[in-house]
């Protein structure tokens, strides 16, 4: 569970303090400047803390479904409930949850693809000193294998799939999250999985 | 290729639904702390 309100209990656990270093540098100026007591002072608007507190597990869940990696997962987190707060883009009141996912899964695919982007860069620079023989895919195992394919879906249908996969949702809890039919989530289940296969075989047939 | 990589569906079970619970309620505090140090001085609560 999350700790308690007060921000003097909300101290990281030990053993999660080199973490920082995966935050946006802003947040590390902004952490520096503070002071204790502006943190003691300082509380969020009820409701989105209310909203973060309703809604953190399944931001979490599906960027960590997304990335595969748990500090992507805390840095989209931070990002949508940041872009929340700032008010810079604004959140549909009546379906908040239907929000934060879709601002969760397009998050988390931006990070894998600025990812991807390091991977193929680093790798482009092997290629000219190695030849041809080096694939520019990860070879990060299933989970970053998965995180790459998924990259190559659009965001609805990845969506749909963290949705079922991750979160074990029914179609017609798919539906009504996101506002249309079961016929519609059923048949997207199905092109993805099948796009999908044919990603990952493709990924292992360069592997191989 | 072996059969469990076939089965795409094996895979995104497998794969998906094993988001860590003590990770996630840790990340949720700092980002928490985070973002409360992010906030304009609200009002003081004590």
């Amino acid at each position: 569970m999350l700790p308690p309100t007060d921000a003097a209990d909300l101290q990281p656990p030990e053993d999660s303090v080199n973490k920082t270093r995966s935050f946006p540098v802003y947040i590390l100026n902004a952490m520096s400047t503070a002071t204790v007591s502006d943190l003691h002072n300082r509380r969020l608007p009820e409701e989105l803390e209310e909203l973060f507190r309703e809604h953190y597990r399944m931001v979490y869940r599906t960027a960590y479904g997304i990335t595969g990696r748990p500090e992507d997962a805390e840095d989209v987190l931070q990002t949508v409930f940041l872009r929340a707060m700032r008010r810079e883009s604004a959140i549909d009141l009546e379906n908040p949850a239907g929000y934060l996912y879709r601002a969760a899964v397009n998050a988390a695919l931006n990070t894998v693809q600025a990812r991807n982007r390091h991977v193929l860069t680093d790798d482009t620079g092997r290629l000219e000193s190695a030849g041809p023989a080096v694939s520019p895919v990860p070879q990060e195992g299933m989970r970053q294998r998965l995180s790459h394919a998924l990259t190559k879906l659009k965001p609805r249908a990845v969506e749909i799939l963290i949705l079922r996969y991750e979160h074990g949702y029914t179609d017609a809890e798919i539906a009504k999250l996101l506002r249309t039919s079961r016929g519609v989530i059923a048949v997207s289940l199905y092109r993805s999985r099948a796009r999908l296969k044919k990603l990952l075989r493709t990924s292992w047939e360069k592997e191989s | 290729m072996s059969r469990s990589k076939e089965n795409v569906e094996t895979i995104l079970t497998e794969t998906l639904r094993s988001t860590p619970q003590e990770e996630m309620d840790a990340a949720a505090a700092r980002v928490l702390q985070c973002l409360r140090s992010e906030s304009p001085i609200m009002q003081e609560v004590m």
